[in-house]
């Protein structure tokens, strides 16, 4: 079954790709969609609870909480995409070759990912802002290295998997390089949970964003960012709740919408369950082997 | 000549720091002493009860319990308890002896003080004029810091003249040298930090980092009767809303801020008592220094453009009306107030763009702001700086740094274009103008404004021993440090303080120095 029809029939996933679709609209349409402009400050209006003016409230500067929620998923979507890129291609390469290599240097290079492995997230991202200075990409820099190891161990075992398999060394025997190997052989047939981790980690770096803001530590004011309001607003909670449920329900919904799609990425794609026939098996002098099988 | 006594009995008035003192304490107890913002239980005066734990948060981990290396107010509070100077350091009633019984001044260049009888530090031994000297050698040596340092830089000499009696001679005269020495800590000869031992109310018991600084009640102390307190416990909370989380589940007794989103919430409660000071009168302020020998700020109509373009009004919304509209160095209840040099009170956005213009920077520039984070408003009011700022083409970057990392970057290291903080000075004209703009001071220094006539002013402020002729000198000084705005005042900064019911006889200082000698528990 078509991949992109299972995918269509979870109803779960469908409810995700909504989700996300509502957050990508909202960062790509923001200065449409916003009613006012996120850094007008007019202290008169600060900390009001929802009105019709202001559906949402105005946060501790008279800024509209609503209008800061949508330009905020742009500071978590710029993020989410550069640091899954990132860790995404870094990752994935270091992955792929030290799985298709194997010996001293494939265990140099896990051994490696590992070491980034065995610092908690937050802190290791902390360290990182403290060297680089806190602002978006830095924090997406962060980010993405410190998902280098998902990504990289993911990668890895699919490149061990995959290298024994018939179609691989019939190839090799057919004088491909190890770089044409790795680039149309293995990665290809690595998409599918590539794809399914990139859903994963692409909400984890949204959380971990939110939780750098939090901390003071990634975008700096007054560029709106959902875990930023998610601290301010806590100070906040007597006059308006609204401050920080919005910024926490904004951060919920992307995150939901993404794992979700994921989860049906995941079923999509996965062979057993669907028992599709592996179309991208050999990219690789396809005459001599088709002809075979 | 003048002889003075203990407390309040004032025989001469030529005496400068008395007669400022007196005008001041005249002017200050005219609006009353500072006031409970919540009503105190109707009953007759009930009398103090000794006895009892009091816990008190404190904004920060002391960086030291060392007096004369202490940098920020969180060290001050734990130093107030341990330590006492030849005078209280509070001035609001006039000068008030602590160590010292008495001290006279033939001239505002001599200052004698005569010791009372039968002090003793912490560890038993005599507290003697030798002490007073080993102290200012000390504070002079390795050990001594910034501020404490100014104090005892201006001394030329000190005369032991008696085991009672100790006689400073200054280089210069300083008609306000007794609000400096009362900020001087005495310390046995031996001081070691690690074991602080001080002749103050409360003695040190254990200081477990991050966790709390424990102080006993002194037996010993000076004043019959105090402290009613046996023991004082501090406890670092720099987070404020744990500090209201903390008092109201009994946890402590004494918050020694209270967030101000809170405030009203706290006092609507009726389960927190807050204790503020009257605002107009003291000396505390939010205070932006410059980089004022560095372009474009070296130039005086963007720093003045910058000054205007300023809406204190919605800085003082922004610390929900406590405090008050401020951008004078001298509060505007003081009796050395100018009214009429340059106010900034008012906003007024028009001449900012007119000033940027005349000074070439009509398509503006950025700048980076330094600021604290050692309180929540410090964010808010960065941020309605930078979008203030905004309306007059300067586009500010806002860099929210630690206590310590700003005190490194902004006043030793003199990296940065604006640094946004707190600052309480002493309530003397020339340490209210000079800590805050002139260049042999600390904060003056990192700024690296250069104005001798300014600094002349200072110097005859502190010679001069009227009353009448230091408010002219004064009145002079303020129209050249408001015209050259090498510093802004943002607005008083509201000094509160949360207490349990339980808490009595606690008075909050204009300088925000938590003084617990006279507080005693009701149960």
């Amino acid at each position: 079954m078509n991949p992109l029809v299972a995918l269509t029939r979870d109803r779960a996933a469908l409810a995700g790709a909504v989700l996300f679709a509502c957050i990508l609209a909202a960062a790509v349409f923001a200065p449409a969609l916003a009613p006012y402009d996120p850094l007008a400050v007019r202290m008169s209006e600060r900390l009001e609870l929802p009105t019709a003016r202001h559906l949402l409230g105005t946060d501790e500067l008279g800024r509209d909480v609503l209008s800061r929620i949508i330009f905020g998923a742009r500071a978590s979507l710029g993020v989410g995409v550069i640091a899954v890129a990132i860790a995404g291609i870094a990752g994935t390469g270091l992955g792929l070759m030290a799985g298709y290599y194997g010996g001293f240097p494939g265990t140099l290079i896990m051994r490696g990912v590992d070491g980034l492995l065995a610092f908690p997230a937050i802190i290791l991202a902390m360290a990182l802002i403290a060297t680089l200075g806190p602002s978006l990409v830095n924090a997406a820099i962060a980010i993405g290295i410190v998902f280098i190891p998902s990504f990289a161990r993911l990668a890895q075992a699919s490149a061990l998997s995959l290298k024994e398999r018939e179609f691989v060394e019939a190839a090799r025997a057919s004088g491909a390089t190890d770089q044409y190997l790795l680039a149309r052989v293995l990665l290809p047939n690595h998409l599918s949970p590539l794809l399914v981790q990139v859903s994963v980690s692409f909400a984890n770096a949204i959380l971990t964003e939110a939780a750098l803001s939090f901390l003071g530590l990634g975008v700096l004011p007054p560029t709106p960012s959902w875990g930023a309001m998610l601290d301010t607003g806590r100070k906040y909670l007597d006059q308006t709740p609204w401050y920080s449920v919005a910024a926490g329900g904004a951060i919920m919904v992307a995150v939901l919408g993404l794992n979700l799609l994921g989860d049906g990425l995941r079923d999509a794609l996965d062979p057993r369950l669907r028992g599709r026939r592996q179309r991208m098996e050999a990219p690789v002098a396809p005459r001599e082997i088709s002809a075979q099988t | 000549m003048a002889r003075h006594g203990i407390g309040s009995r004032i025989t001469r008035r030529e005496f400068v720091a008395g007669a400022a003192a007196a005008a001041a304490s005249g002017s200050l107890l005219r609006f009353a002493a500072p006031a409970l913002s919540a009503p105190a239980p109707a009953q007759a005066p009930v009398r103090p009860s000794a006895g009892g734990v009091l816990r008190t948060t404190l904004g920060a981990e002391p960086t030291t319990l060392d007096p004369h290396q202490s940098r920020t107010l969180f060290d001050f509070d734990v130093k107030d308890a341990l330590f006492d100077g030849l005078l209280d350091d509070d001035f609001t009633e006039g000068p008030r002896g602590a160590l010292a019984e008495s001290w006279e001044s033939p001239n505002a260049s001599t200052y004698l003080f005569k010791l009372r009888r039968g002090l003793r530090f912490h560890d038993g031994s005599p507290i003697t004029a030798d002490a007073v000297k080993s102290t200012a050698e000390r504070i002079m040596g390795p050990d001594g810091l910034g501020q404490t340092r100014s104090i005892v830089e201006q001394v030329a000499s000190m005369d032991v003249l008696d085991p009672q009696s100790i006689r400073f001679r200054l280089k210069g005269p300083n008609a306000a040298f007794l609000m400096d020495i009362a900020d001087m800590k005495i310390v046995p000869r031996n001081f070691d930090a690690r074991n602080p031992v001080g002749s103050g109310p409360f003695q040190f018991v254990e200081w477990v980092r991050l966790r709390h600084v424990r102080l006993k009640k002194f037996p010993g102390y000076w004043r019959e009767g105090r402290p009613y307190l046996d023991e004082l416990v501090f406890m670092p909370t720099p987070d404020e809303n744990q500090k209201i989380v903390l008092l109201e589940t009994g946890q402590v007794e004494f918050t020694d801020t209270v967030p101000l989103p809170r405030v009203q919430d706290v006092e609507r409660g009726g389960k927190i008592v807050v204790h503020s000071v009257q605002p107009g009168v003291s000396p505390s302020s939010y205070y932006m220094l410059t980089r004022a020998d560095r372009p474009p700020l070296n130039n005086v109509k963007v720093r003045q453009a910058i000054n205007f373009a300023i809406d204190r009004k919605a800085l003082l919304q922004v610390t929900f009306g406590k405090g008050t509209l401020k951008s004078n160095a001298i509060p505007p209840k003081h009796w050395a107030f100018n009214p009429e040099s340059v106010s900034f009170n008012e906003r007024d956005v028009n001449r900012a763009r007119r000033l940027m213009n005349e000074a070439g920077q009509g398509s503006g520039f950025s700048l980076q702001v330094k600021h604290l984070t050692s309180r929540a408003e410090f964010f808010t009011l960065a941020q309605v700086f930078q979008a203030n700022m905004a309306e007059i083409g300067i586009r500010i970057e806002l860099i929210p740094q630690e206590i310590g990392i700003w005190v490194n970057q902004v006043l030793v290291q003199r990296d940065f274009q604006l640094g946004l903080t707190g600052i309480v000075p002493r309530y003397d004209p020339d340490a209210m103008l000079g800590e805050q703009f002139s260049n042999q001071r600390v904060n003056g220094k990192a700024i690296g404004w250069r104005h001798d006539l300014f600094e002349k002013q200072l110097e005859q402020g502190r010679a001069n021993v009227s009353q009448e002729a230091r408010k002219r000198v004064y009145y002079h000084a303020q129209l050249i440090a408001q015209w050259e705005a090498p510093g802004f005042i943002l607005n008083e900064r509201p000094i509160l303080y949360g207490a349990a019911p339980s808490v009595r006889g606690f008075k909050p200082d204009i300088r925000q120095h938590t003084h617990f000698v006279d507080v005693w528990l009701r149960r």
